[in-house]
């Protein structure tokens, strides 16, 4: 579906910038395509391993992985090249992962993308992913392909050649040779079977013949080099007859060989042969490689028709929905709850080991204070805090994408979206949002309209992301226990009913993320609903191992690499904030909080809040610890207390119920993080989206919090 | 293997129930629509059959079969063939593509339970 968009990944530089056709001299460049859900990706991270990065293509904001495959060549090739002159040295292979794209005729951006890679780069081969199950549709674009290169220059890879024989088709590859005149290998990533058969395909193809050599990318390629995709499907029917439809008997290629098929007829059903037939016609393949059989009692067929039905079904449909969602982020917030604390007490022991480097180098007691105590702790707090829970929702949800629920999921709720003007995809790009907000914005790629590409991006940060869950739980059991205290009822149960109150702020969230939406296709992002085409592929068991090692090398360093870029200088300002002399007793954090007094009573809020709000812009983690400081005159971020003492601090303060709930309801709906808000602006390009991004959720949290002020001083009077 | 043809009646996708047949007799070619499905592997000829109504009753999933028939003759085990891929299309885009029906008469399946038109679960024996 294209939602593994390496979203959080590293960006190394550009690709497509740097070399822009000079690739080195030692650098063979094969590019890989096929349609979107035929396991290409998977494919690719097997053939590349680890030795990958992903780049962006310039100006756009489609994403491109390039690695280095893993050659083995042998001694006979590496003769040959030394004869050839070219050194010791055997070209090193460069696989390309460009975006799925159903044909090259493009009608998104990553199908332009995937089109203009192909014809401006030059390429020394390509292989073209196909799913078993639906071969014929595949082989368009390969046909298109084979315009514009050199048939001996394509391998056409079928992948899933598992699943496909589960469900009981079985490819004929050397029929499928024959007919087609590509190189053709079975393969099923999974198994891992018909691997090393692509790799030495794929040498091959790389090591015979120079390079090819195209348009340097100056004059925009025009349509007229790749025929309309219209006339490959004018051949497919002008040859298709009536043996095309999969037939009862098996017939493999000796039975009907293409020649026979086109002039005498097919002699095994005996169907009319087409008025004309042209050589590379999509129906010799059809009939000349597939022996399909009926299953009889295929107990894949039974399972996935019973999965369907659950997961689809009229009554159970939606329950299973909340079960997955309430499962997943159950795993993910009481999953991470020891690693968080693992890591807190790893940093705290780091930190005594780092104090005696100011001794040591004799540095300024102000130096190290900013470092260590301002910039390391923040860090080390943003860290500990974000990187567990991220670590367990991002492979579990790729997991869940990979196994097929997710276009299900879009296409249950696809009506509430339509009701808002929107695209039912939005369901999944809120999902993203659970986990990360800049994350679910860039997955917003899976939308093709632009205008509802839009809708989704600016209301993506509405949904709370991973960093604000430990917040919103332990404030919500304070604020269960500050109402029970209140009106004198028992409070056990405690953590159970803070998560069902969490449960009830999503589904707030939710129903918010609509009407905004409506809101949006009401008036400024007016337009014609598009035509929404989704694809259901057929569940299948994802590769656990890769998901898990991709997702964490991802994600995890992505993670890394924004708290210390993000939070370190926060750390800073926070560490001078509180230790800049002003010649009194209280530092300027207090003196700030002071100043916002009367702006947060309209909001039923203390003035600390809204400064605490303010300084943890960079990450929504520090939130808390900024509150804490305030309110305890420290000048030192300490780990979070546990309810009953929070909720000792904040009477003390002065805060009730009222002013639980508000704090709630601002933490949910105020300016998004800097990474989402750069983020936008990545995605879309034009700053007036990134200030509507930020403005939308304040908005809509002031306008709550007014309410609720309102309340509470008609509730008291 | 017996060939049938039978009269023509043209109606639009939309109207399919869960687990109803058609042949794909005309779509507006001007529209985008048309080339994006075309690239599904939707055309004239193509054999498509409605699995399911999603539970809001929106979006429909069509299961759509490989090859293009010649219009007018359709296989008697048209209905069991396997294979194909499932793609979900609104109805105001599938009441723009014209199919003609097949009728059902088919011998060794289970019947599917059409009580409300809802379940459409595909059963083989």
């Amino acid at each position: 579906m294209g939602l593994t968009v390496s979203s959080g990944g590293r960006h190394a530089s550009s690709f497509m910038t740097t070399t822009n056709g000079h690739l080195a001299q030692d650098a063979a460049l094969v590019a890989m395509v096929g349609n979107p859900n035929v396991g290409k990706s998977s494919l690719f991270n097997e053939l590349t391993g680890l030795h990958q990065h992903t780049g962006n293509w310039t100006g756009k904001t489609v994403g491109c992985t390039v690695g280095t495959m893993k050659h083995r060549r042998s001694k006979s090739t590496v003769i040959k090249w030394k004869k050839k002159g070219a050194g010791n040295t055997c070209p090193t292979i460069l696989l390309a992962d460009l975006p799925g794209c159903y044909s090259l005729v493009p009608r998104t951006a990553e199908e332009e993308a995937a089109r203009n890679f192909l014809l401006t780069q030059p390429i020394r081969g390509a292989v073209v992913v196909c799913d078993g199950q639906t071969l014929e549709r595949n082989l368009l674009l390969a046909f298109q392909l084979s315009t514009v290169f050199p048939k001996e220059r394509i391998i056409l890879c079928v992948n899933l050649i598992d699943e496909a024989e589960k469900q009981g088709l079985f490819v004929d590859s050397d029929a499928l040779e024959n007919s087609t005149g590509f190189s053709v290998v079975l393969t099923s990533a999974r198994t891992r079977r018909g691997i090393d058969q692509l790799r030495k395909k794929i040498g091959f193809v790389v090591e015979t013949g120079p390079v090819i050599k195209t348009d340097d990318g100056k004059s925009k390629p025009e349509d007229t080099d790749i025929p309309p995709a219209s006339e490959y499907r004018e051949q497919a029917s002008i040859c298709a007859a009536g043996c095309i439809r999969p037939s009862l008997h098996t017939c493999t290629g000796d039975e009907c060989p293409a020649s026979a098929h086109c002039e005498g007829g097919c002699s095994s059903c005996g169907s009319k042969p087409p008025p004309a037939c042209a050589g590379s016609c999509v129906r010799s393949t059809h009939h000349g490689h597939h022996e399909r059989k009926i299953p009889k009692k295929s107990g894949f067929q039974q399972r996935y028709a019973r999965l369907d039905r659950l997961v689809m079904g009229r009554w159970t449909a939606i329950p299973v929905a909340l079960l997955f969602l309430a499962l997943t982020l159950w795993i993910t917030v009481y999953g991470a709850n020891r690693p968080s604390e693992w890591l807190a007490s790893l940093f705290d022991w780091l930190e005594m080991w780092l104090w005696r480097i100011p001794l040591w180098a004799h540095l300024p007691g102000w130096v190290s204070g900013i470092l260590i105590d301002g910039v390391y702790t923040t860090v080390a707090r943003v860290t500990s805090v974000m990187l567990p829970p991220m670590a367990i929702f991002f492979p579990l949800f790729t997991l869940l994408e990979d196994a097929g629920f997710l276009p299900r999921i879009a296409f249950n709720f696809d009506r509430c979206f339509q009701s808002c003007q929107a695209c039912g995809k939005q369901a999944l790009t809120m999902c993203m949002g659970l986990g990360c907000s800049a994350a679910g914005v860039t997955g917003c790629r899976i939308i093709d309209s632009g205008r509802e590409r839009l809708v989704a991006i600016l209301t993506n940060s509405f949904m709370p992301c991973n960093g604000k869950f430990p917040t919103l739980l332990a404030m919500s059991a304070v604020c269960l226990s500050m109402v029970a205290s209140s009106t004198g009822k028992n409070t056990s149960l405690e953590s159970f009913q803070a998560a069902m109150i969490v449960t009830g702020l999503i589904i707030l969230c939710v129903l918010i993320t609509l009407l905004v939406s409506r809101i949006l296709t009401g008036t400024i992002l007016r337009g014609k609903p598009s035509s929404f085409l989704l694809e259901l592929p057929p569940y299948r068991f994802p590769n656990i191992p890769q998901v898990l090692v991709r997702s964490l090398l991802d994600r995890t360093l992505f993670v890394l690499g924004r708290a210390i870029s993000v939070a370190a200088p926060a750390g800073a300002v926070l560490w001078l904030l509180t230790h800049i002399p002003t010649g009194g007793e209280e530092n300027l954090l207090i003196l700030a909080a002071r100043v916002l007094d009367p702006v947060g009573a309209v909001l039923c809020v203390d003035g600390a809040v809204l400064l605490a709000l303010i300084l943890s812009a960079p990450a929504n983690e520090l939130t808390v610890p900024i509150l804490l400081m305030i309110y305890t005159a420290g000048n030192q971020m300490a780990v979070s207390p546990a309810t009953a003492e929070l909720t000792l601090i904040l009477n003390g303060m002065g805060w009730s119920g009222w002013e639980a709930v508000s704090f709630l309801l601002l933490f949910l709906f105020h300016i998004p993080c800097t990474t989402t808000l750069i983020t936008v602006y990545r995605e879309t390009g034009k700053v007036r989206w990134m200030i509507l991004a930020a403005a939308l959720p304040l908005v809509v949290g002031i306008i709550l919090c007014a309410l609720l002020a309102l309340l509470k001083v008609t509730f008291i009077f | 293997m017996k060939h049938e043809t039978y009269s023509p009646c043209e109606d639009s996708l939309a109207v399919l129930m869960p687990g109803q047949s058609a042949l794909v007799v005309s779509m507006d070619p001007s529209s985008s629509l048309a080339t994006r499905l075309g690239d599904l592997g939707i055309a004239e000829g193509t054999r498509i059959r409605c699995e399911r109504i999603s539970l809001l009753g929106d979006p429909r999933a069509y299961r759509i079969f490989p090859g293009f028939a010649q219009t007018g003759e359709i296989e008697e085990d048209f209905h069991e063939i396997v294979g194909g891929t499932v793609v979900a299309l609104r109805y105001r885009d599938a009441v723009r593509i014209k199919v003609r029906r097949v009728p059902e008469h088919i011998k060794s399946r289970q019947p599917i339970r059409t009580t409300s038109g809802q379940e459409a679960g595909v059963a083989w024996d």
